[in-house]
């Protein structure tokens, strides 16, 4: 996430302002006072990411690595258990978000008049959610390992 | 929806450029790619073609 700016977060260019004093001569006169001017040229930006860390908590914190995270390897670098159990948190939120799809499907059906299939596909929602609950069970035990 | 795994130019075990990809960006010809731990790729080219359902997606690197 970056916190400063709308960009992709790898290093880039766009025109930005710089503050700065320049002396001038002006008839004889020499004196100073600040300009602004416009810059192009690259430039990196500080930023933050979220992370997913084996203890499952998003977490963000500060990056001084350009936006180039492929090269991040100090604070990014995760082991295979960890990206095993992130992925795992993810497909665990995303069967929750489909089993909220089929039951509203089935709501649908039942509107059609056709309360059987509702029937039916909400007891599979029900198997769904069960399967569901065992992975999340998993996941919260690897967690507390 | 789902998370996608990104080709390079065809769809081919040899030719993954990213798995569990959660974010494709299309920006000034270059194509990023995030994937669910937060690692990034970017790669000069287009977006061929995402296939949602089956969640692949081919980028065409740009002729160097």
């Amino acid at each position: 996430m970056h916190v400063d700016h709308d960009h992709t977060g790898l290093p880039h260019e766009h025109p930005h302002e710089h503050a700065h004093t320049h002396e001038h001569t002006h008839d004889g006169v020499t004196h100073t006072h600040e300009h602004v001017h416009e810059h192009t040229h690259g430039h990196e930006h500080p930023h933050t990411h979220d992370h997913i860390h084996a203890e499952g908590a998003e977490h963000t914190h500060s990056h001084e690595c350009a936006g180039a995270c492929g090269s991040c390897q100090s604070q990014c670098e995760h082991t295979p258990k960890e990206e095993l159990m992130a992925l795992m948190k993810y497909m665990v939120g995303h069967n929750a978000a489909h089993a909220k799809e089929l039951a509203d499907l089935a709501a649908k059906l039942d509107q059609t008049g056709d309360h059987t299939a509702y029937e039916q596909v909400m007891a599979a929602v029900s198997d769904f959610e069960k399967g569901n609950m065992r992975l999340s069970v998993v996941l919260t035990s690897m967690e507390h390992e | 929806m789902c998370l996608s795994t990104v080709y390079k130019n065809k769809l081919a075990p040899e030719t993954v450029m990213m798995k569990n990809v959660m974010r494709i960006e299309c920006k000034d010809g270059v194509v990023i790619l995030t994937d669910l731990m937060e690692r990034q790729m970017a790669v000069e080219g287009t977006l061929e073609m995402a296939n949602l359902v089956d969640g692949v997606a081919v980028i065409k690197e740009a002729a160097v």
